[in-house]
């Protein structure tokens, strides 16, 4: 009888450990790259992100706080153009408008327009870098400022789609500063980079959504340019 | 009368009287020796005070040796981690250094939350400028902006930043105090600064003393220079900047060093040579030199005792001056030279007395003159030479008759006369040919002069190496600082009252930077709110924020934030504050460590701080100050470089008023055209001198002119001597001749020097004295063609 119980239970841990294992390889984070160049995989997902120069997308963003009963969401439009920099257009549930580049962030809400440079306000303009970075996806940037970390997901998150799979970019701030405002950021994609999630130490999260994402298409038209002049 | 004077002094002036005098100052000089010597190298410390208000210009000083206390240095690499790890090797060296009272590198979190510790215990009286204005502008649209931060992918809000701080109201405050800092960040616990592509790591260090300090300079520079040179050899791909005032003071007094070394060697070893080939001994050699050694003793400790301490320059320039006392040693010597059988000193002591002593005292009158100008320089300069001049002139008197009291063993000098009565014979040009070289340089100055231009910036006249001047300016534009060293000084009876006198100024700074006539400031009053302020904010929450309970019930509400958050926020409004951040508690926090040098404290007659300025237009920043009650704009460097420009031409006027009274006193005694051609060496000479700094480029300052003043005075003693001298030609023009070399021996020389000043001063004597030695024969003393010392000149 204790023979049985032994084994049964040995059966039960084996069975546990197999789960735990799973699970450890599901967390991209188990995953770090040291040399890019050596992981052919990321580098594949690298080049492809890095192609997309002009990127316009509709994206919803989800602030979820454990201090708040809902998570804060967001909609609205974004462009995205590499020398020019990131176009940010939220419209519900408060319409306004950010524009960030390496130079300066202009925020603008109604008439008013502020523009803030790194002599302005440091602080605030490096938070922005580091969004500006993320929405690049240029993960060569990232990896100055985040250890990365890669991995293909077990699950494809489109099973007609079997062929492709699902990759996830994890990211751990390397400044510990930042590391107080997010403990980790997670980029996940199939072909193009779907969603991004970021998270603190409290367990709050920004899971932002790209939807009906279009890399390059017809140059900048006229009024698109508009957003990006000072 | 003439001769008892003289005698009552001849049987003062003994080698005992000369013996005690020189102990005397020995043990004084010993004295101060024991107490610290100093030399001062900041060519401010030479200028008058700019500000007629004894207590701003106390305050300005105070806060200008606080600035020159800070060292900066920057690490920088491509990749932060790298840039990182060669500055903790450097602070790890730096530690080790005496010098340094101070380095700020680190900055972990312990540091930051020391930081804003002050504040923390206050929060709630605490507002930004933005959010001050915004509350003003109407409760609803505020609860509406700061709705749109919780969506902004710029705000990292989080449930704990909410819980503590629902309306991120101290988090905007805390935000406004780094803001227009610099392009300065915090990053993995240190200052970083970017810069084309590059990560700057930050390292502050105060020095422990004053930079100019000789004691510190050796205690730092050196093991300064060699920790970073170690450091740079280990990380070669790593830039390493330091800059601060102790290094610009350090390489002063360095190259000062080598310029005595080799200027000083030089026109030493000239002087030896050309004193040993006349007199063929070395007595009249040690003599001089002893006369002149006694002489810069002297003037050295005098001056350490009147003045504290002697500038770099004095030393230079004085030392010069005190040069003209070898003049002295002349005379005696070169009447031994001609003395006979019969000579001794006493009676050739007695015989040159009333010449040398006329000279010493005209000399001495003269260089009292630069005592009336205002600055503390000459002043400095003006002892230093006189009393340097006078115990030469002593010991020539007192010394002199008895270390050669027989006349010269060797005779037949006179082969050097005749060689300098044939050097006069040549030069006796036919009028026409002098008339045409007179024409001739007049007119190639005269096109010089036409191009000659003018700079009293005070920055050119500092001798500081290019390859400094570029670390200092790489630094400047990495941290996108600007060299200006303007400030506004704010006063006031009480700190309160100082506090809320800034604050008014800050509004009309703000409005100037949103002209673009300002790029930014630095005001204690933005990191501490004055207690008016601090009650203004709550007053403002009541009445834009709580007035209206519907207010938060919306914002709550849109959130589905937890009503007992913003109970506990709406709790500390209940009554008006009863303590407030205070003055004391922020300069003793961490807090105040980047702008304690902002705060001035008490003066004689309240208190004061700074308002650091960078990038400010003069005209606006000077209709500010005349329209604001108790705010000095101080700019010390543009006042020195007006102020400069204001005696450069007062002291043109001074030489042209000198050579016209001359030329009065030549009228006198020798009639109008004969003074004429007495005067025209040395005006020719000034011509000559301006007219080839403009051909050369070079801007003229005051330190041309001041040496145009000695030309005039040494040049018409030349014209002079040769015209009341015309029975011995041949002994006068050796003695010309002598005093000539000799003193482009010492001043020519200067112009070698690396101080612009020094090389001003130089280049000028240089060539005004030689144009005089070339002239004076031509023009004065000649011999007609009917004389009988005609020596042919081929």
């Amino acid at each position: 009888m204790p023979r049985l119980y032994i084994k049964q239970l040995s059966c039960y841990l084996s069975l546990f450990a197999c789960l735990l294992a799973l699970q450890v390889r599901a967390d991209v984070f188990e995953h770090p790259v040291v040399d890019s160049s050596k992981a052919p995989a990321l580098e594949a997902v690298v080049s492809r992100l890095a192609a997309a120069t002009l990127v316009r997308s509709q994206f919803r963003q989800a602030k979820t706080m454990r201090i708040l009963q809902r998570p804060l969401v967001s909609q609205g439009l974004m462009i995205y153009q590499q020398d020019l920099g990131l176009y940010w257009q939220v419209s519900t549930p408060f319409p306004s408008v950010l524009m960030i580049n390496n130079q300066r962030i202009v925020q603008r809400n109604g008439d008013e327009v502020v523009t803030i440079t790194a002599a302005d306000n440091p602080a605030v303009f490096g938070f922005a870098q580091v969004f500006f970075q993320l929405l690049s996806s240029d993960v060569d940037k990232l990896s100055t400022q985040f250890e990365i970390y890669f991995c293909y997901c077990d699950n494809p998150i489109n099973a007609e789609v079997s062929n492709q799979r699902q990759w996830q970019i994890g990211l751990l701030p390397r400044d510990l500063q930042l590391r107080k405002a997010i403990s980790q950021v997670v980029l996940t994609g199939v072909e193009d980079i779907e969603i991004i999630t970021l998270s603190d130490h409290a367990g709050d999260k920004t899971v932002i959504q790209f939807l009906q994402r279009k890399i390059g298409g017809d140059e900048l038209s006229a009024e698109e340019l508009e957003h990006f002049a000072d | 009368m003439q001769i008892e004077c003289r005698e009552r002094l001849l049987r003062w002036l003994t080698p005992a009287s000369w013996c005690v005098l020189m102990m005397l100052l020995l043990l004084a000089l010993g004295v101060k020796f024991q107490q610290g010597l100093s030399i001062e190298t900041n060519i401010l410390a030479l200028l008058p005070p700019t500000e007629q208000d004894p207590v701003i210009e106390h305050a300005s000083e105070q806060f200008n040796q606080a600035l020159a206390q800070r060292h900066l240095i920057l690490v920088g690499a491509k990749q932060l981690p790298q840039a990182i790890k060669a500055a903790d090797e450097v602070v790890e060296k730096l530690a080790l250094i005496k010098g340094f009272s101070r380095l700020d590198y680190r900055f972990d979190n312990k540091r930051q939350q020391q930081s804003l510790a002050p504040y923390l215990t206050y929060k709630h009286q605490l507002l930004s400028s933005d959010t001050r204005a915004g509350l003003t502008s109407g409760g609803a649209d505020f609860i509406h902006s700061t709705l749109q931060m919780m969506y902004s992918p710029l705000v990292p809000v989080s449930s704990t930043l909410l819980e503590n701080d629902p309306l991120l109201l101290f988090y905007r405050f805390a935000l406004g105090l780094s803001q227009g800092v610099e392009n300065i960040s915090l990053l993995n616990g240190v200052l970083v600064a970017k810069h084309q592509g590059k990560q700057y790591v930050m390292i502050n260090a105060v020095l422990s003393g004053s930079p100019f300090s000789i004691q510190l300079q050796s205690d730092l520079v050196k093991p300064l220079e060699h920790a970073l040179a170690t450091v740079r050899s280990d990380h070669p791909e790593v830039e390493i900047l330091s800059v601060g005032v102790v290094r610009y003071a350090n390489e002063a007094i360095k190259s000062a060093a080598k310029e005595v070394t080799t200027i000083g060697v030089g026109s030493l070893l000239g002087v030896v040579i050309l004193l040993l080939w006349v007199f063929r001994s070395p007595l009249p050699l040690l003599a001089s030199l002893l006369a002149i050694g006694s002489g810069f003793i002297a003037a050295f400790t005098v001056c350490q005792w009147v003045f504290g301490s002697v500038h770099l320059l004095t030393l230079v320039f004085g030392a010069s001056l005190i040069g003209i006392s070898i003049d002295y040693s002349f005379h005696f010597f070169a009447d031994r030279l001609g003395g006979g059988s019969s000579w001794t000193g006493k009676i050739a002591i007695r015989r040159i007395f009333s010449g040398i002593s006329l000279g010493v005292v005209t000399s001495c009158l003269g260089y009292a003159g630069l005592c009336f100008a205002p600055f503390p320089g000459m002043q400095q300069m003006a002892l230093f030479s006189t009393v340097g001049l006078l115990a030469a002139f002593i010991t020539v008197v007192s010394l002199f008759p008895y270390l050669a009291a027989r006349p010269a063993f060797k005779q037949g000098q006179s082969i050097r006369l005749q060689w300098a009565d044939r050097y006069a014979t040549c030069l006796s040009w036919s009028p026409v040919k002098v008339v045409l070289l007179l024409v001739l340089l007049g007119g190639v100055s005269l096109f010089g002069m036409v191009q000659l231009s003018v700079n009293d910036d005070i920055r050119l006249l500092q001798a500081a190496s290019p390859s400094l001047r570029a670390e200092e300016q790489r630094v400047m534009t990495i941290l996108e600082r600007d060299l200006s060293n303007q400030f506004l000084l704010v006063e006031g009876d009480t700190v309160e009252q100082l506090l809320q006198r800034e604050e008014r100024l800050q509004l009309r700074l703000i409005e100037l930077q949103q002209r673009g006539e300002l790029e930014r400031f630095d005001a204690i009053s933005r990191q501490l709110p004055s207690q008016l302020r601090q009650r203004n904010n709550v007053a403002l929450i009541q009445q834009h924020l709580l007035a209206d309970p519907a207010l938060l019930a919306t914002y709550t509400q849109t959130l589905g934030l937890d009503a007992t958050v913003i109970n506990q926020f709406t709790a500390h409004y209940q009554t008006p504050p009863q303590q407030f951040l205070k003055l004391e508690d922020w300069l003793a926090s961490a807090a105040a460590d980047p702008w304690r040098h902002l705060w001035l404290g008490k003066t004689e007659r309240g208190y004061a701080s700074v308002v650091a300025l960078y990038g400010g237009q003069q005209q606006p920043l000077f209709a500010l100050e005349q329209t604001t009650d108790k705010v000095t704009l101080v700019d010390k460097v543009t006042d020195i470089s007006n102020l400069l420009g204001d005696y450069r031409q007062r002291v043109a006027v001074l030489v042209t008023g000198s050579y016209l009274l001359i030329y009065l006193l030549l009228c006198y005694r020798y009639g109008f055209l004969k003074a004429v051609r007495v005067m025209l060496p040395p005006v020719l000479a000034v011509l000559v001198a301006l007219g080839s700094l403009g051909w050369m480029g070079q801007a003229l300052n005051i330190f041309h002119l001041l040496a145009l003043l000695l030309v005039l005075g040494i040049g018409v003693d030349y014209t002079l001597f040769l015209e009341e001298g015309i029975e011995h030609r041949d002994s006068t023009m050796l003695a010309i001749i002598l005093s000539a070399l000799t003193t482009l021996l010492s001043f020519g020389l200067l112009a070698l020097s690396n101080t612009p000043a020094v090389h001003a001063f130089g280049i000028t004597v240089l060539m005004g004295i030689s144009i005089c030695l070339l002239l004076a024969p031509m023009l004065c003393g000649r011999v007609n063609s009917a004389g009988n010392k005609t020596i042919a000149c081929s």
